[in-house]
C-alpha cells in the first residue's frame, strides 16, 4: 500500500502541492488526473525519491519513504517518465539490456527478461532496429518496457500516452491490465485525459492547483460527472434559483432528484422541448469542484 | 561492477555510432602530428636544407666570386638560383623569392673595407633566416678572403696542404641535456607534435563527454537512472571510465603515427627517450584531468551548443597559453609565464620530460600534482552540481 499524507512541495516560492493525501491500495491501478500544471509530474517524481517534499510523508509498503530507505523502496518501483528516456543511436535491444545490467539483472537472465517485455509491448520485430529509427508511438511502447524491466510491484507512468496514436495507447493500456491481473501490480499512472483513466483505473485521483479535489472509486466518480440538459419552451420562472429566466438548463445527474420536483411543480404553461444526459467532461468537473472547494 | 562495464559498453556503442565524434577524437589530432611534424620539421632540425629558394648575380669576374657562389651552395640553409644581375629584382617579385645576393664588381679584387656583396631582402623575412643569411654569407667571405691571404703569406704551400688548413674543424661537442646517453639526437618536431596535440585531443574529449551527457539530462535518461539506485558518483566515474579508455586509444594512435606515418611522409621518427611506465602514468593523470574538465563543464551547461562553445573556447585558450600551438620556447617571457595557469601546459611540461629527457617520477612530481588535484577539484564540482540537479529537478 502507497500512503501520501500532507505532502506539500513549493518551486521558487510558488505552491506546486499543498498538503496533499491520499492511499493507493495494493495491486490497483490508480489515476493520477488533471489539467496541466496541478502537480501530477511533481508529485510522480516525489512518489519515485527523486525529489523530496518539504512537509508531509511518503510511506510504501510500511517503509517510510526517506534517505535511508530510499534504495530498498527504489528497488521496488519502475518509473516511465514522461519524455522518451532512451538512447536514440542505440537499438532497441542494446537499451533494454543496459538498463537492466543498470538494475542488476543477471546476465543469464536478461535475454528472457527482455524477451518478456517486449512480448508484453509487441515490439518482437523492431527489437534490433535503433530507436532512432522507432516512430513515436513504438519509442513509447520501448520506454514502458524499460520501467517494466526485473517486474517491479509498483509502477509509476507519468503521462504514458501523450502523443500517441490510438494504437499505442490500446497497447498500452492493455499492458497495464495485464499486469494488475498477472502480478498484481500496483500501477500509479498520470494523465489529463479522462477517457483513457476510465478504461482501466480501479481508483482516480483529481488534482488541481495543487489539491487533491476528488478521490474515490471510477465508478463514483464518473457517476458524479454525468450532467443533465433540459430544454424549456418558454424560460424558466424561478425567482429563487440560478434557473431564473432559462430556457437551457444543466446540472449534475446526481442532483435530478432533488431538482427535477422543483421544476416540474413551476412548469405553468412551460413545456420540456429536450432531455439529455451527457457524461461531462473533467475540465467541467474540475472546474465546478474548484469553485466548490474555494480552491 | 556490472554497472560500469554496462556503461562502458554503452559509451562505446554510442561513439563508433557517431562519425563526428571519431573525427574530432582520432582522426584531426593525427592529421595535426603529421602536419605539425612536417611543418616544423626545419625548425627542428640541422641536418635538412630549409628548402628557402634564394636568387644569386654575380657581377664580378673574378675567380673568387665563382668560388664564393660554390661555396656558398654547399650550405645547405638555401636553395641558390644563379640569375642575370638587371633581372635580379624583378624576379624575386615576380617568382615571390625573399631572399637576392648580388655579388659585386670589386669582389676578390679590392681589398679595400667596401661591401663585397649587396643582400637583398624581402621586409617578409623573419629576423632567425635574416641573421641565418648574414652568418652565411659572413663565414663564406671570410674562407675566401683567408684562403688568398693564406696563399699570400705561403707561396710554398701545396693546394692539398691549402685544403687541409682551411677544412672545417669540429670545434664544439653537443651533448642533449637529459638524453639517455650522449649519442642521443637533437630533439625533432614529432617529439614537440606528438605530446602537444595528444594533450589538445584529450582535453577535446569534452564534445562527447558533453554530447551524451547533455543529452540524457535533456530526454530524461539521467532522472530514470536516478530512480534505478544510480548516484551522482556513480553517474560521473561510469562516464569517466570509458574516456579514460579512449584517451588511452589516442596516446596509442598518436604515437603509432610519430613512429610509423610521420616517417613515411618524409618527417623523422618519434623516438622516446623516458620510460613507458612514466608515460602510461603521466597518460592516466591528464585523462583524469581531461575527463573532469569535460565533466564539469558539462555539468553546468544547458545545451550542446554551450558545451562546444565554452568548452572549444577555454580549450584553445589553454592550449595557446599552454605552449601547445606555440613552443613556449618560442614566447616572450611574459607569456611563459602566463602557461602556469594552463592545465594543458602543465601536461605538457610532463610529456615532454618523457619524450625528450628520460625525466624521473621526481621530476615529474610537480606537473603530476598539479594535473591531480586539477581534475580532483573539477570532479568534485560536478559531483556536487549533479546533485543538486537531481535533488531539485533542475
Amino acid at each position: 500500500m502507497i500512503v501520501v499524507q500532507d505532502i506539500t512541495k513549493s518551486f521558487d516560492g510558488s505552491t506546486v502541492l499543498d498538503r496533499v493525501s491520499f492511499c493507493i491500495p495494493k495491486g490497483s491501478i490508480s489515476g493520477l488526473i488533471g489539467p496541466n500544471g496541478a502537480g501530477k509530474t511533481t508529485l510522480m517524481k516525489i512518489l519515485s525519491g527523486l525529489i523530496s517534499q518539504e512537509f508531509g510523508l511518503v510511506s510504501i509498503d510500511g517503509d517510510k519513504l526517506e534517505e535511508k530507505s530510499l534504495r530498498k523502496i527504489r528497488k521496488k518501483i519502475g518509473y516511465v517518465p514522461q519524455s522518451t528516456a532512451l538512447y536514440t543511436e542505440l537499438s532497441g535491444y542494446e537499451n533494454l539490456s543496459y538498463f537492466g545490467s543498470i538494475l542488476g539483472i543477471k546476465n543469464y537472465l536478461l535475454n528472457s527478461e527482455i524477451q518478456r517485455v517486449t512480448d508484453l509491448v509487441n515490439l518482437q520485430d523492431h527489437i534490433n532496429k535503433r530507436v532512432s529509427n522507432y516512430s513515436g508511438g513504438m519509442q513509447k511502447r520501448l520506454n514502458l518496457a524499460v520501467g517494466l524491466l526485473g517486474n517491479p510491484p509498483i509502477l509509476y507512468l507519468d503521462e504514458p500516452n501523450v502523443g500517441v496514436d490510438p494504437h499505442t495507447r490500446n497497447v498500452i493500456l492493455n499492458v497495464l491490465s495485464s499486469l494488475q491481473k498477472q502480478y498484481n501490480t500496483t500501477i500509479i499512472f498520470t494523465s489529463h485525459y479522462l477517457e483513457e483513466v476510465e478504461k482501466i483505473c480501479d481508483r482516480l485521483i483529481i488534482l488541481s492547483n495543487g489539491h487533491v479535489i476528488a478521490d474515490d472509486k471510477t465508478e463514483s466518480l464518473l457517476e458524479s460527472f454525468k450532467t443533465v440538459d433540459i430544454v424549456f419552451a418558454n424560460p424558466l420562472n424561478l425567482p429563487d434559483s440560478d434557473f431564473n429566466n432559462q430556457t437551457q438548463i444543466s446540472f449534475q445527474y446526481q442532483k435530478l432528484r432533488d431538482i427535477m420536483p422543483i421544476l416540474l411543480d413551476n412548469l405553468n404553461n412551460n413545456e420540456i422541448l429536450n432531455i439529455q444526459y451527457g457524461s461531462g467532461t473533467l475540465d467541467r468537473y474540475i472546474e465546478k469542484l474548484s469553485q466548490e472547494k474555494s480552491i | 561492477m556490472g554497472y560500469y562495464w554496462a556503461a562502458i559498453q554503452k559509451e562505446f556503442l554510442l561513439m563508433s555510432r557517431d562519425i563526428h565524434t571519431i573525427l574530432v577524437l582520432f582522426v584531426v589530432p593525427m592529421l595535426f602530428i603529421l602536419i605539425m611534424s612536417l611543418a616544423m620539421r626545419n625548425a627542428f632540425s640541422e641536418q635538412q636544407s630549409l628548402d628557402i629558394k634564394a636568387l644569386i648575380a654575380i657581377q664580378s669576374t673574378s675567380s673568387n666570386s665563382l668560388e664564393f657562389e660554390k661555396q656558398l651552395k654547399k650550405n645547405n640553409s638555401f636553395i641558390w638560383q644563379k640569375v642575370n644581375y638587371n633581372d635580379i629584382k624583378e624576379k624575386m617579385a615576380k617568382d615571390d623569392v625573399l631572399i637576392g645576393i648580388v655579388v659585386n664588381k670589386d669582389f676578390g679584387v679590392s681589398t679595400e673595407q667596401t661591401p663585397k656583396v649587396t643582400l637583398l631582402i624581402d621586409p617578409k623575412i623573419t629576423p632567425s633566416l635574416e641573421i641565418l643569411l648574414k652568418e652565411e654569407v659572413s663565414q663564406t667571405i671570410m674562407k675566401i678572403e683567408m684562403s688568398d691571404t693564406i696563399s699570400k703569406l705561403n707561396p710554398w704551400m701545396t693546394t692539398e696542404e691549402k685544403q687541409e688548413l682551411m677544412k672545417d674543424k669540429k670545434l664544439f661537442n653537443e651533448v642533449y641535456v637529459g638524453s639517455k646517453s650522449s649519442n642521443a639526437k637533437k630533439p625533432t618536431s614529432v617529439q614537440q607534435s606528438v605530446p602537444a596535440w595528444l594533450i589538445f585531443s584529450m582535453f577535446f574529449i569534452i564534445i562527447p563527454i558533453s554530447n551524451t551527457f547533455i543529452n540524457e539530462r535533456r530526454s530524461g535518461t539521467l532522472s530514470r537512472l536516478a530512480t534505478m539506485n544510480v548516484t551522482a558518483s556513480n553517474l560521473l566515474i561510469s562516464k569517466a571510465l570509458p574516456y579514460m579508455i579512449i584517451n588511452q586509444i589516442q596516446l596509442l594512435l598518436m604515437l603509432l603515427v610519430g613512429i610509423f606515418i610521420v616517417p613515411l611522409c618524409g618527417g623523422d621518427r618519434l623516438v622516446i627517450n623516458g620510460h613507458f611506465g612514466l608515460l602510461a602514468i603521466v597518460s592516466f593523470v591528464l585523462s583524469i584531468a581531461s575527463i573532469s574538465y569535460a565533466l564539469m563543464i558539462s555539468s553546468f551547461v544547458k545545451t550542446t551548443e554551450q558545451a562546444v562553445s565554452i568548452g572549444g573556447f577555454t580549450n584553445i585558450i589553454f592550449a595557446a597559453i599552454g605552449g601547445i600551438m606555440v613552443p613556449l620556447f618560442v614566447m616572450p617571457q611574459f607569456m611563459q609565464d602566463l602557461s602556469i595557469l594552463s592545465p594543458m601546459s602543465w601536461g605538457l611540461d610532463a610529456f615532454l620530460g618523457i619524450f625528450l629527457y628520460d625525466a624521473s617520477f621526481e621530476k615529474l612530481f610537480i606537473p603530476l600534482v598539479a594535473l591531480l588535484l586539477f581534475g580532483l577539484s573539477c570532479f568534485f564540482v560536478a559531483i556536487y552540481k549533479l546533485n543538486m540537479q537531481i535533488k531539485y529537478q533542475d
